[in-house]
């Protein structure tokens, strides 16, 4: 919660605006830098962003906002060391900018240097009192030091400035909960998700908070609501084994259980990454690793993300790259996607899989000749592959080349039987080259395999 | 009237003197320091260890002390090189030094001890886990104890933490398990700089691979032969600290929980035949209650609130809750810190050696938590202290604790603690806690408090192993009905009395003793004395 928190205000803080009006010289290009800088972020990419902020800080190295995005670049790909840097470089430049010293304590909370964190997020309030997310983060501090009282006020204060912030709502009720305090942290939480309908963090802790209360119908519910709104959310699927337990359905407790296992083990091994690029924050290898976690999830931005640091590491991996237009693709960014095939390709003109994922982009794009051209490198450099040739297939039949197409799909047939779309395609196929027997023969396989329901 | 109701109830409950420690150590002529060898360079073995032990290694009735050393480390020089301790308990309240006399000063580096009478002659046979390889010495019943480790085939050579003994297979022969911490080495070694400040610091076990632990099994001849695997116990997922053996299902056999730092804890269901399999997560024993790893250190296993199933109590990291598996019956355990009060109390300690034991005799099982942290640095980034105070909680019933804090006593000290045991060594009818502290002495903290009628009861097998390890017992007094059972290993790194002590609180009498024999002999004794030791031998119940 705390880092989605910290995430969100760093995002925001990204997507500041340019004030200032453009002036000649460095301070343009400067300018320039800074805003494509900022383009780069606001689309995940932080490590071409921190390259364009680094640049404009060469040129302006008096910009606080210069600096204030490149600590938060840094800071989303996990360099705090080089986070905080840039963060003190600001606040050296202007000792009042409020979002540098409020993300200068966020870099402190992810080293555990909760004191020093209090520190800077009291000299925040102080600067000022209106600043909502400090209070949150101020609070969530406390709440890890078990200082619940702490807690209870900072909380009540924000909400005496911003009453519909379901967050503080949250954390209030997740603070009761602590104190055992179920009845109001309940009614706390009740009002956190009033207030943020899709709020799965505050259903499980209603959940948790039902639990201890045995309301256990009631706490299966939350937790179901939580899963609803978050699918990758463990404590949710936990909790909903545990009511599950209680209400006496132990076969479907195990199977949530089981969830839940699975969810624990994948959500680990992206916690083992981050901790180890928390030390090595150079290590290509574990940044890829990293990426294939997230892709594993389905969280392709931050998988991209991960890759494009491991390019930018150790630039003539051609599996990186390949798993980087992968996701590019998978994001509909063709144009990267192209460029990332290409590169591998000029790093090993044999890599076949490039070749492969080549011409699946150029489908995508409509550069059909592209397409065939990269499908047929690709079917020449690996001639078992039975997708290269169905999709060749189809490439063919597209430009009217159904003989062609007849043959790649033929061999997709041979090697897959049961592969029904591969052979409907290759029905049309011949029927389109004049081989009507060929077709017939086809088709009564398909309206086969459709009845006795024996197809892929 | 209104004084009457007032004062019915007050009347009906049995006053207690407060819980009050006493640190013994020095006038006991405990000498021991622990060595660790830190010299800056934050080898995580340093910070682990140690623990150390109450046993009577020479048959006369009163617990001696065995205590844990390390040893230099690269960069560290020491001469003499510091080695275990073994000290004869006089019977007067001070200690002399017999170590050399016996012959178990191990020089490696040292973590843990578990005991067990390995080959059933009456004695009590020491087994010591160490960073390298592990120690077994056997008690040849003179007072001195031979090093049989080779031909015993027991000196598993990984990060030995906590171990235990236990007869898995019910063959009257005790076997042992030892839990393997982590892959760290020399060689692998590594810093973290976790905790800002640039400081320097011991890597946290993320940072390490798991490894196996070991089950040997007894083979009767003086060897053991290593069936962790065909067991079902060879997952390297763990990385085990704490370790406790215990009839969780209640079937007769002993089951095995295993506490893990940062991993999921397991609780390894025996078949009956020295078989296990992992049912940890769908017991609800693997997680804390909110699904999340936590890091694992001591664990013990008893029943505090007398409901005749055995309970579970696992120590964590700072920041962490310590954690209360409460059986439900069914074979599966429900986690409720909250509830217990055990949350607010722990969450800022760091935790490792505990028990379940009825400090002031009064029926009920309280529960003692040896704290300290692991980084000497801690001051500097994080508002907790390198020094801490154990932690006493009393059972208030209801399935409740309540922390006692002691104004001035040996609760009070600060320490680095890690291992704890727990035993009556100076034979005054409550139990007295040994803490093993890193770098330092140990404490002996004495416990002048307990009031309430006690009972402490000597089991000897003859079908079952000779200790008695795994026998559980059921003591009716005062219409109360408390259970335990006998233990190697527990708690953290440490071993405590094999000998059973059950407050009685105001009862004068018991009414019935039945003991469950590994073997699978149930025994019923009636009218035995309170305040007394019974030895109960296997077989002679009339």
């Amino acid at each position: 919660m705390r880092v989605l928190m910290i995430c969100l205000a760093l995002y925001a803080c990204v997507q500041e605006e340019i004030k200032e009006k453009v002036r000649p010289g460095a301070a343009m290009d400067a300018e320039v830098l800074f805003v494509r800088g900022t383009a780069l972020a606001s689309e995940g990419r932080h490590t071409e962003a921190i390259d364009a902020y680094r640049q404009a800080a060469v040129l302006a190295p008096g910009s606080a906002k210069i600096h204030y995005n490149l600590g938060n670049a840094y800071a989303r790909q996990l360099d705090y060391p080089s986070a905080m840097a840039a963060y003190q470089r600001v606040l050296a430049l202007d000792s009042t900018h409020v979002s540098a010293r409020h993300n200068l304590a966020a870099m402190y909370v992810k080293q555990l240097n909760y004191a020093q964190a209090i520190d800077e997020h009291r000299r925040v309030l102080s600067l000022d009192p209106g600043h909502l997310t400090t209070y949150y983060d101020l609070g969530y501090i406390y709440f890890l030091r078990g200082e619940y009282g702490e807690v209870e006020k900072l909380l009540q204060a924000g909400l005496d400035r911003d009453s519909t912030n379901a967050s503080f709502y949250r954390l209030l009720g997740r603070t009761r909960l602590k104190e055992l305090d179920f009845e109001r942290a309940a009614a706390t939480l009740m009002r956190a998700v009033e207030l943020d309908s899709m709020d799965a963090a505050a259903y499980v802790d209603l959940a948790q908070v039902e639990l201890k209360r045995r309301e256990y119908a009631a706490a299966e519910l939350a937790a179901r609501r939580a899963i609803a709104f978050d699918s990758l959310s463990k404590e949710a699927y936990f909790a909903l084994a545990n009511a599950l337990k209680r209400l006496g359905r132990r076969e479907e407790s195990t199977e949530v259980l089981a969830q839940f296992r699975a969810l624990d083990q994948q959500l680990d091994k992206i916690d083992d990454q981050l901790r180890m690029l928390g030390n090595a924050p150079d290590d290509h290898e574990a940044r890829a690793q990293l990426g294939l976690l997230y892709t594993e999830q389905g969280r392709l931005t931050e998988a991209a993300e991960a890759y494009r640091l491991a390019v930018r590491l150790a630039p003539d991996s051609l599996r990186y790259r390949n798993n980087l237009g992968n996701l590019y693709l998978r994001l509909g960014q063709f144009a990267e996607a192209v460029v990332e095939y290409q590169a591998a390709l000029a790093l090993d003109p044999e890599y076949d899989k490039a070749h492969y994922n080549l011409g699946q982009v150029y489908m995508r794009l409509q550069r059909f000749d592209e397409a065939v051209a990269s499908l047929a490198e690709a079917r020449r450099l690996a001639p078992e592959d039975v997708e290269t040739h169905y999709f060749l297939g189809l490439l063919h039949a597209r430009t009217g080349d159904y003989a062609k197409a007849a043959e790649m799909l033929s061999v997709a047939v041979a090697a897959r039987p049961d592969w029904l779309d591969a052979r409907q395609k290759l029905a049309v196929a011949y029927l389109k080259s004049g081989k009507v027997e060929e077709s017939k023969r086809e088709l009564a396989a398909i309206q086969q395999m459709k009845e006795s329901g024996q197809h892929e | 009237m209104l004084k009457f109701f007032l004062l019915l109830p007050l009347l009906s409950v049995p006053l207690y003197a407060n819980p009050r420690f006493y640190d013994a150590t020095q006038g006991a002529g405990i000498d021991f320091v622990h060595f660790n060898g830190a010299n800056g360079q934050k080898f995580v073995i340093e910070t682990v260890g140690p623990g150390g032990g109450f046993f009577d290694y020479d048959g006369d009735g009163r617990l001696d002390i065995y205590l844990i050393n390390g040893a230099a480390v690269p960069g560290t020089d020491y001469d003499p090189a510091p080695q275990n301790a073994l000290y004869h308990n006089r019977g007067d309240g001070t200690f002399a030094d017999v170590t050399a006399h016996a012959g178990v000063g191990d020089t490696g580096y040292g973590m843990g001890c578990a005991v067990g009478d390995i080959e059933n002659d009456g004695d009590l046979d020491l087994y010591v886990t160490n960073f390298g390889a592990n120690v077994l010495y056997r008690n040849e019943g003179d007072g001195t104890f031979a090093d049989v480790t080779v031909a015993a085939q027991v000196g598993d050579e990984g990060w030995g933490a906590s171990a235990a003994f236990a007869d898995i297979d019910r063959d009257g022969l005790v076997d042992l398990y030892v839990g393997n911490y982590h892959n760290f080495s020399y060689t692998n070694h590594r810093v973290c700089a976790e905790g800002g400040s640039g400081l320097q610091l011991y890597c946290g076990p993320e940072a390490f691979d798991g490894v196996t632990d070991v089950l040997y099994r007894n083979e009767g001849d003086g060897t053991f032969a290593d069936i962790t695997t065909a067991a079902g116990l060879g997952s390297a997922e763990g990385k085990e600290l704490g370790v406790v053996f215990g009839d969780v299902d209640l079937d007769g056999d002993p089951d095995l929980y295993l506490a893990n730092d940062k991993t999921l804890n397991f609780l390894y269901l025996n078949d009956g035949t020295g078989h296990f399999a992992d049912e940890a997560l769908l017991a609800g024993v693997a997680y804390n209650e909110d699904g999340d790893v936590e890091a694992g250190m001591g664990v013990d296993m008893g029943d505090y609130d007398n409901d005749g199933d055995p309970d579970l109590f696992v120590t964590n990291f700072q920041w962490e809750t310590n954690t209360r598996y409460i059986t439900l019956g069914d074979g599966t355990f429900v986690d409720e810190p909250f509830l217990a009060g055990l949350c607010k109390g722990s969450i800022a300690y760091l935790s490792w050696g505990t028990r379940f034991f009825d400090v002031d005799n009064d029926g009920d099982r309280d529960l003692f938590i040896a704290n300290g942290h692991l980084e000497s640095d801690v001051e500097q980034y994080e508002n907790a202290t390198f020094p801490q105070r154990n932690q006493l909680f009393l059972n208030v019933g209801d399935g409740r604790f309540e922390e006692y804090a002691e104004d001035g006593g040996a609760l009070s000290l600060k320490r680095v603690s890690r291992g704890a045991a727990f035993g009556d060594y100076d034979d005054d009818g409550d139990i007295d806690v040994l803490v093993a502290n890193v770098a330092a002495r140990p404490t002996l903290m004495r416990n002048d408090g307990a009031s309430g009628h006690w009972v402490r009861l000597r089991l000897e097998g003859r079908d079952s192993n000779r200790a008695g390890i795994g026998t559980r017992v059921e003591v009716t007094s005062g219409g109360r009905v408390q259970t335990d059972e006998v233990r190697s290993g527990a708690s953290y790194l440490s071993q405590s009395d094999v000998q059973l002590h059950f407050g009685l609180g105001t009862a004068t009498g018991i009414e019935r003793v039945v003991v469950y024999w590994p073997s699978g002999r149930v025994e019923e004794y009636a009218d035995l004395g309170v305040n007394q030791e019974h030895l109960l031998v296997e077989g002679a119940a009339r």
